[in-house]
């Protein structure tokens, strides 16, 4: 190869590489736009006691906040409505009406979870009494025996004159680490804890909201799920609803959980339902109803393209003012099909040069690509099998008819059409194919591939014809698979200039003088006279 | 490395016969001057190469109209489209009977058909890109009695490949039952070497297998000396001077009376020669890449050609 290639070929690299690298090194923007991975679908459905009649049943709803953001809301009260209602410590859902004969209703988010830390300075000057944290200082209603089992915690892990962050620092640690973690024994009794040094989620946080009060620190135990694969209690998602807890300093609501060992801080798999919930158990369990918590992770392959768009405006560069993301978002659609167009020419270019496949026509297998993208795999398949035999069918039968190249042609074309409304109309009907839209090019490519089809079986015989069939049909679908890789996708996207490399790779195989694969099985004949 | 046999042996493949060899010493100005035979018969007139007589060339849909006359003087004639491509769209018409045409092979054919194959061919369905095409009307090869134990219902052509002016290899492609009386490889004809020093036939391939004898005849296909051989490699080579082609195929038909006369020439020849010579066709082409050709008309070039190959192999 001449050293002008080499020099063309290493400067299409060099040149994607260094755009690629400022944009993301010294301009900070992401390398692709970030996937939103913490989606999940969580499912609220109430099981109506046969006792129910017509009433109100109430049961709390996912509340949004700074971490928690609600994507989409679904719910069937099958005849039942619905009300949602702010409550002081939950987000009250109610459905009012006639009970219905299911039995079951659902209320259904689809949501996504962030983490969040917070800090705590060591040193809190005394805080003026907050007529609003009243109800969280409220104590517990103790026994006798209680009351002394506490007292004796107390003495044995705070001093006295203590900083209220220490003190919860000391009440945290001594839920965390001392009393052991067992959700089989849900002892109901502050002392039975305290002698079995064990509880479940919900006797560490009536715990620990019970030694905070008893300090003056505003506390409260939060009751919600914890997405965590080990605590689903079913296969099916169903979660047990768990408890930790909430403390107030310095003005703030201080997240912790004493069973996990997370302070100060909340990871991306808690999920609240409601506050304070000592005095909020009558929404869970409500007499009429048992309430249940199913959650299921939704396999998002959303890229958050809002986000990028602001990292990009915000980066001000010549290079990012150009950026796709900028365009109309039908534009945009458009281009992330074309966009993958040149990748298809190289698998295309591989096979044929390099491994030495046949195929009808040149870009015959990538234009199959595109359709099977368009519509699916299966349907894409099923359709082009159907199309082109239809098209043999007919093409044997206008052959009788002597007609000229172009005229019968088009005679063709309006079949492919006629068959595609028939088509059209029995689906309608069956419902086979749901994702069935008669898109404009794919008539194009079965008509031109029907003649060519037709053509080659008379011209080179049945067998030449049926490698070209089978490398066209194994080319279209390598390249469909390579077009449905999405992170492929969005990087080509996000940087369109991984196409002049993607030049540099096609001068590459275009410079490739050597032997097919196929070549050593065409010419073994003349490898086989050498021994 | 797998491909290490096949370099040893001096094979062409593909990607290095369009990189190597077509796309430096072929122009692509210079391809229709052998992509259109009508085109071709005038400039082999100018250049002294004897070529088929072409009886008509029909151009427009208007003339076929009275092809019925316009073929009245022919008993036998081959209709084939200018822009055809591996022996498509060819008819040969042997002779008359009871108003109705015999085809090579014997089936009968009416003008009807005929008309209406003329038709597809001047509305592109053979041409080699599609386009709309001429159709020519042309004398038929009476085929030498050399090739009558070892041809098949058709007539066998003769395959120089010509590089730089130099003939480098050759074969002789005989129609078999397979191919339809058509002597093209793809469709089942047989590919047999010719020894280019002494015109002797060497081995056969057939669908990329090395056979002795015709499938159809039973007849051994090596051994048989190709008459008048040192007139065809000269008529061959000129094909260079007519083209301007570097690397070309040059396919001519041994006439009975007329003796060898020049086909067509092909800008993209196959490779499925170098089977049928067993010999790898590039280590034929290199010693040439460079040679000076200077002052060399075309009986030295082909004494040349035969030196260096006889003292390379």
């Amino acid at each position: 190869m001449r050293r002008s290639t080499w020099i063309l070929v290493i400067g299409l690299f060099l040149a994607t590489a260094a755009s690629i690298i400022y944009k993301t090194f010294y301009l900070g923007v992401s390398f692709i736009p970030t996937v939103e991975k913490n989606l999940w679908n969580v499912e609220l459905s109430l099981k109506l006691k046969p006792s129910a009649r017509s009433r109100t049943i109430g049961f709390p709803v996912p509340r949004p906040s700074d971490r928690l953001t609600i994507k989409s809301t679904q719910f069937d009260g099958k005849g039942m409505s619905l009300t949602i209602e702010k409550r002081p410590n939950v987000l009250r859902g109610q459905w009012q009406g006639k009970v219905p004969a299911a039995k079951t209703v659902f209320y259904r988010v689809v949501l996504e979870l962030r983490e969040k830390q917070y800090t705590v300075p060591s040193f809190l000057p005394p805080e003026p009494p907050d007529p609003r944290m009243r109800e969280y200082l409220v104590p517990p209603e103790l026994s006798p025996q209680e009351a002394a089992a506490l007292k004796s915690v107390e003495d044995d892990i705070i001093p006295d004159n203590i900083s209220r962050v220490k003190a919860v620092k000391a009440i945290y640690y001594f839920l965390h680490e001392e009393v052991l973690y067992n959700d089989l024994r849900s002892w109901r009794n502050l002392q039975e804890i305290l002698e079995h040094m064990e509880a479940d989620s919900r006797g560490k946080a009536r715990l620990f909201t019970a030694l905070c009060r008893r300090q003056g620190i505003p506390a409260r135990t939060v009751g919600g799920i914890v997405l965590r694969p080990e605590r689903r209690a079913d296969e099916k998602g169903r979660h047990n609803i768990f408890y930790w807890n909430e403390v107030r300093l310095d003005g703030k609501w201080i997240p912790l959980c004493t069973t996990y060992g997370v302070f100060a801080a909340i990871t991306d798999e808690y999920l609240p339902l409601f506050w304070n919930a000592d005095s909020a158990n009558e929404i869970i369990n409500d007499e009429g109803a048992a309430l249940r918590v199913t959650a299921n992770r939704v396999e998002s392959t959303e890229f958050s393209i809002i986000e990028y768009r602001r990292e990009i405006r915000k980066a001000k560069s010549w290079l990012l003012d150009h950026s796709l993301y900028l365009l109309p978002m039908n534009v945009q659609s458009i281009l992330k099909v074309l966009i993958l167009i040149p990748f298809g020419a190289v698998i295309l270019v591989f096979f044929r040069n390099i491994i030495g496949f046949k195929t009808f026509g040149i870009f015959m297998p990538v234009l199959l690509a595109l359709f099977f993208r368009e519509t699916s795999y299966f349907f894409g398949m099923s359709f082009f099998s159907a199309i082109v035999l239809a098209g043999i069918g007919e093409r044997t039968l206008l052959k009788r008819l002597r007609l000229l190249a172009v005229p019968r042609m088009s005679i063709i074309l309006t079949l492919v059409v006629v068959f595609l409304c028939v088509f059209a109309l029995i689906n309608h009907e069956t419902r086979l194919f749901r994702e069935f839209t008669p898109a404009l090019f794919p008539i194009i490519i079965t008509t031109i591939f029907i003649e060519r089809f037709s053509l080659m079986l008379e011209e080179e015989g049945t067998k030449n014809t049926m490698k070209a069939l089978a490398g066209t049909v194994i080319i279209a679908t390598i390249t469909f698979w390579v077009f449905s890789i999405r992170t492929l996708q969005t990087i080509v996207f996000t940087h369109p200039e991984t196409l002049l490399s993607v030049i540099a790779v096609l001068i590459l195989m275009g410079k490739y003088t050597g032997y097919r694969l196929s070549e050593l099985a065409r010419f073994r004949a003349l490898l086989g006279s050498d021994e | 490395m797998i491909f290490a046999k096949l370099k040893a042996l001096g094979v062409l493949g593909m990607n290095s016969r369009i990189g190597e060899f077509m796309l430096p010493h072929n122009s692509r100005k210079d391809y229709p001057k052998v992509d259109d035979k009508v085109v071709t018969a005038e400039l082999a007139a100018r250049h002294g190469i004897p070529m088929p007589d072409n009886y008509r060339v029909i151009e427009s849909f208007g003339e076929l109209r009275e092809l019925g006359e316009t073929l009245a003087p022919h008993d036998a004639f081959v209709i084939k489209p200018a822009r055809g491509s591996m022996g498509n769209g060819i008819i040969v018409v042997t002779g008359r009977a009871e108003g109705q045409f015999i085809r090579a092979g014997g089936s009968r054919t009416t003008l009807r058909n005929l008309r209406y194959h003329m038709a597809q061919i001047l509305g592109g369905l053979y041409s080699i890109n599609g386009y709309p095409d001429r159709a020519i009307v042309q004398y038929m090869i009476r085929m030498h009695p050399v090739f009558n134990d070892i041809s098949f219902n058709g007539v066998p052509d003769i395959r120089v490949i010509v590089f730089r002016g130099f003939p480098v290899m050759a074969m002789t492609r005989l129609p078999t039952g397979e191919s339809g009386g058509r002597a093209n490889l793809h469709q089942g004809a047989l590919g047999v070497g010719i020894d280019l020093a002494r015109g002797v036939t060497t081995h056969c391939v057939h669908h990329n297998r090395i056979i002795a004898a015709h499938p159809d005849t039973g007849r051994p296909l090596a051994g048989i000396a190709i008459p008048q051989w040192k007139d065809i490699l000269h008529m061959a080579v000129k094909g260079y001077e007519l083209s301007g082609l570097g690397y070309l195929g040059v396919d001519i038909a041994l006439d009975r009376d007329r003796g060898p006369l020049v086909l067509e020439m092909n800008a993209r020849p196959g490779l499925t020669i170098q089977l049928a010579n067993l010999t790898g066709l590039k280590k034929r082409l290199v010693p040439f890449m460079e040679l000076d050709l200077s002052g060399m008309d075309a009986k030295a070039r082909v004494k040349k050609a035969l030196e260096i190959i006889e003292r390379a192999e």
